[in-house]
């Protein structure tokens, strides 16, 4: 096997360029190894070799987006490496960010790539599902011990190799989690692992805890007299005969229902086929605890609101699929923008 | 509008309201009709007043007795 | 007082002339169990076949599996409470069990009809509604035991009282199995004395078990329980031979009496912890602050017993997870070092997250996978049925998505070895 071509990126700084004030540097390409790269090569061995060094400044590679890109695709394709190995940025953001952008710039055209910094960096905050960074601490003095763990990865990515679990390759999890036989049984891991809790050993939890999106909130509203308020239930509530056969459970959509000049919903009219909770109250006594029509209603003609929009949305919220639940809730949204509705009630069960 | 609020608060919901049971969100049949109604104009007031409520994230929002007063306010 | 339990393997098991095990063999006389379950005149038509590990086949409408064991020393009965049976505490003494197999309760409900079927099977709280006993799709424990499938056609009674003619019946019928070996001398004998070592840290294993009390009322008897109990109540601490003996059950009653955690913290009593208790925590609590007082209460009592580490599982996920964390969240408060053992949610592509709501006092978790089983194959033989099952069930059947809701193969006690792990 010949050796793996690798091309290392790396910052002004670290390109020996300058500080700060060189954080708007071009792209340049430098043949062979520069800087920290040195090192990166000695952990590499007869194994791989660095053909070429691209150096830009953090400011540069992150704003100008558009050049960057173009200048840096042309210096992979001139050097076809067999993988890319950027940074280690340690704890410093831009220059992160610019790692994780170059290793999906290089990931786009077909070349695996692996970065280093710390677990919070922006770079890992931003694009830590899509690239493979090793965590690393904040200072650079951890220089030698992080390019032997980037060399390993990228000898295994670069001469094609699989990257096995996360834990074990030594980079941090991106989320993507998939199904794994352990040696002993889920009960004795577990009993193991509280043991070693209250010996003080240390422990591998076996999630690696992963939160929803952030969504970023929208604007307070001003005075809500001039506004149009549409209102979504995930209560299952629908016309008495569900006819458009809206699931109990795992519903994959949502149905439209027209409430115009709807005053409120009765049992004659409305149910709940919610299939997770006991519906005897909704379906008995008053639909309105699933979609509070009628308060809304007199709100209405109080003068509190504009008005209420002539459709709901109706789905049933027991055990839903998240995608399902995201691309429901997207298509709601827009329907909703496009109509020029102002705000959304949601009753969740 | 959740009886549960620990669950929108963790999936990053923005603005929530607390309700009262996952049975009846909007309001309590415990009640008598005139008390239950007046629940249920309570919690769709305070959902009303976190729309017009600036938030930085998850924020949860309790009906109380103080909000009729507080949409007096914003209504004008 | 400790419990000593007599472990009587079975390797093979047929019908014959008589009910008797002998050296691993289990031979069942049929006329015998058939007229011991037919002396109750409300059971309308009843059959018995059986299964065994390996073979192709597909055991249908079935809602229960009870493993026989009977009390040989000491108070009370295995399975107390439940259909009548006395309520006395148990899990002293001598218990005999018969190891690798079952009996498994099988419901017709052909004549009810689809949606009344499908009702009586949520009031019962009743698992997925088939198994295969081979292949890749053999992922649930009843697969790797000897199957006494009792078949029994619903009788036309309301709920409460067709769940104690079917349970007493196949309770009756894992007795006689028990009986068997109550005067035998046992192959294996595993003591248990839960004695507190006054050198140890103590831990305590809390289940979270759903109330059927949403659906079925707070004196039901349907669904899993608690010396019979199935309402929403507040956390019954119990000891792990309590639990060893069957006093929680019903529902999946041979997991809950032959619990893997219990066991494992029974075998390692008095060597790094003292097994200081089961608290049988209820889940169904539809009111936030009511969830919160509810894991208040459990780490309270972990506490209270001398804890300093908790093992906690769950039974059912969806809304009832948010009081399994809030018990975590209240047990790490309070001092008590907690691991969560559970099945996780399908990933969808990453899109999802492991758990539905992830606080972080989830530091130390165990994982059991997301259940997902396989596409089915096609099967030689249907079971199940009190006279020939429909066509459908002995042909292919599509994969089962691992997820909450998709009951078929969840480990909540950690019995197999699957699990995820983060790429």
């Amino acid at each position: 096997m010949g050796k793996i071509s690798v091309v290392h990126y790396i910052n002004q700084f670290f390109g020996g360029i300058g500080g700060e004030e060189h954080a708007n540097e071009p792209v340049q390409v430098s043949d062979g190894p520069v800087g920290p790269g040195r090192a990166l090569q000695q952990a590499l061995g007869a194994d791989a070799e660095i053909t070429a060094t691209i150096i830009a400044g953090d400011n540069y590679f992150v704003e100008e987006v558009g050049l960057a890109s173009k200048a840096a695709l042309e210096a992979l394709r001139r050097h076809a490496p067999q993988v890319i190995v950027a940074g280690p940025a340690f704890d410093a953001g831009r220059y992160g960010l610019a790692c994780a952008q170059m290793c999906r710039l290089a990931q786009d055209a077909g070349i695996p790539a692996v970065t280093a910094m710390t677990s919070d960096n922006t770079g890992v905050i931003t694009y830590g599902a899509d690239i493979v960074a090793v965590p690393s601490g904040s200072s650079p003095a951890e220089m030698q011990s992080i390019m032997a763990k980037l060399a390993g990865i990228a000898v295994k990515m670069g001469s094609g190799g699989e990257l096995g679990p996360a834990d074990g390759e030594g980079y941090l999890p991106r989320g993507i989690r998939k199904p794994l036989v352990r040696e002993k049984s889920g009960a004795i891991r577990a009993v193991d692992m509280m043991e070693a809790r209250l010996m003080g050993d240390s422990f591998t939890s076996e999630v690696f805890i992963k939160q929803y999106d952030v969504v970023q909130p929208s604007d307070a509203l001003g005075s809500l007299k001039e506004k149009t308020i549409a209102l979504v239930t995930s209560g299952g509530m629908v016309p008495r005969g569900n006819p458009d056969r809206l699931s109990n459970a795992r519903a994959e959509g949502a149905f439209r229902y027209d409430i115009e000049g709807v005053r409120e919903l009765t049992v004659e009219g409305w149910e709940s086929v919610h299939g997770g909770f006991n519906t005897r109250w909704l379906n008995t006594k008053d639909p309105g605890y699933a979609l509070p029509l009628r308060a809304v209603r007199e709100l209405e003609e109080e003068g509190a609101i504009g008005k209420i929009h002539n459709t709901y949305y109706a789905t049933t919220g027991n055990q839903t699929a998240v995608t399902a639940a995201k691309r429901m809730g997207g298509e709601i949204g827009r329907e909703l923008l496009n109509q020029h509705v102002d705000a959304v009630l949601l009753v969740a069960t | 509008m959740s009886a549960l609020p620990m669950i929108p608060l963790a999936v990053g919901a923005n603005r929530i309201v607390r309700g009262v049971r996952v049975e009846h969100v909007c309001g309590d049949p415990a009640l008598s009709e005139e008390m239950d109604r007046a629940l249920t104009r309570r919690i769709v007031q305070t959902a009303l007043g976190a729309l017009q409520t600036q938030v930085d994230g998850p924020t949860l929002f309790e009906p109380s007795e103080g909000v009729a007063q507080k949409e007096a306010v914003h209504a004008s | 007082m400790p419990l000593e339990v007599g472990t009587f393997p079975v390797r093979e098991m047929s019908f014959g002339s008589q009910t008797r095990w002998q050296d691993g063999i289990l031979e069942i006389d049929r006329d015998e169990i058939l007229g011991l379950v037919m002396e109750d005149p409300q059971l309308p038509n009843v059959a018995l076949d059986i299964v065994r590990p390996g073979e192709s086949v597909r055991v249908i409408n079935y809602a229960d599996i009870v493993e026989p064991k009977v009390k040989v020393d000491g108070p009370g009965t295995v399975y107390p409470g439940i259909c009548g049976r006395p309520t006395t505490r148990v899990g002293e003494g001598r218990t005999h069990r018969l190891d690798g197999c079952a009996v498994v309760e099988c419901i017709d409900t052909g004549g009810m009809g689809a949606e009344q079927g499908s009702n009586m099977r949520r009031q019962s709280g009743s698992p997925a509604l088939y198994f295969d006993m081979s292949g890749t799709t053999a992922v649930t424990p009843n697969a790797s035991r000897f199957g006494l499938c009792l078949i029994m056609e619903a009788p036309d009674l309301g709920p409460e009282d067709r769940h104690r003619v079917i349970h007493s019946a196949t309770l009756k019928v894992a007795d006689r199995l028990a009986e068997t070996v109550a005067h035998l001398e046992a192959p294996e004998l595993e003591r248990f004395d839960l004695t507190p070592d006054p050198s140890l840290q103590g831990a305590v294993f809390i289940p979270h078990l759903a109330s059927s009390e949403w659906v079925a009322g707070p004196r039901s008897s349907l669904g899993f329980s608690v010396y019979g109990q199935t309402r929403l109540s507040a956390p019954w601490l119990l000891e792990g031979t309590e639990m060893l003996d069957g006093a929680v059950s019903q529902g999946r009653s041979l997991v809950l009496s032959n619990n893997p955690v219990v066991e494992e913290m029974c075998r390692r009593h008095g060597a790094s912890f003292n097994f200081v208790g089961c608290i049988i925590q209820r889940t169904n609590w539809t009111m936030q602050v009511e969830k919160e007082m509810a894991a208040e209460r459990a780490a309270h009592l972990a506490s209270r017993v001398g804890a300093q580490a908790a093992i906690v599982t769950t039974n059912i996920r969806g809304q009832r997870f948010v009081e399994t964390v809030l018990t975590v969240q209240a047990c790490e408060q309070a001092g008590i070092k907690t691991v969560l053992l559970s099945g996780e949610e399908d990933p969808e592509g990453g899109t999802a997250p492991p758990f539905l709501v992830s606080p972080p006092e989830l530091v130390a978790v165990v994982s059991t996978g997301t259940g997902y089983v396989p596409a089915f194959p096609a099967v030689d033989k249907v079971v199940g049925a009190i006279s020939e099952a429909d066509e459908q069930w002995y042909g292919e059947m599509p994969a089962i998505p691992g997820r909450y809701g998709a009951y078929h193969n969840e480990d909540n006690y950690g019995i197999g070895r699957e699990s995820l792990v983060d790429f």
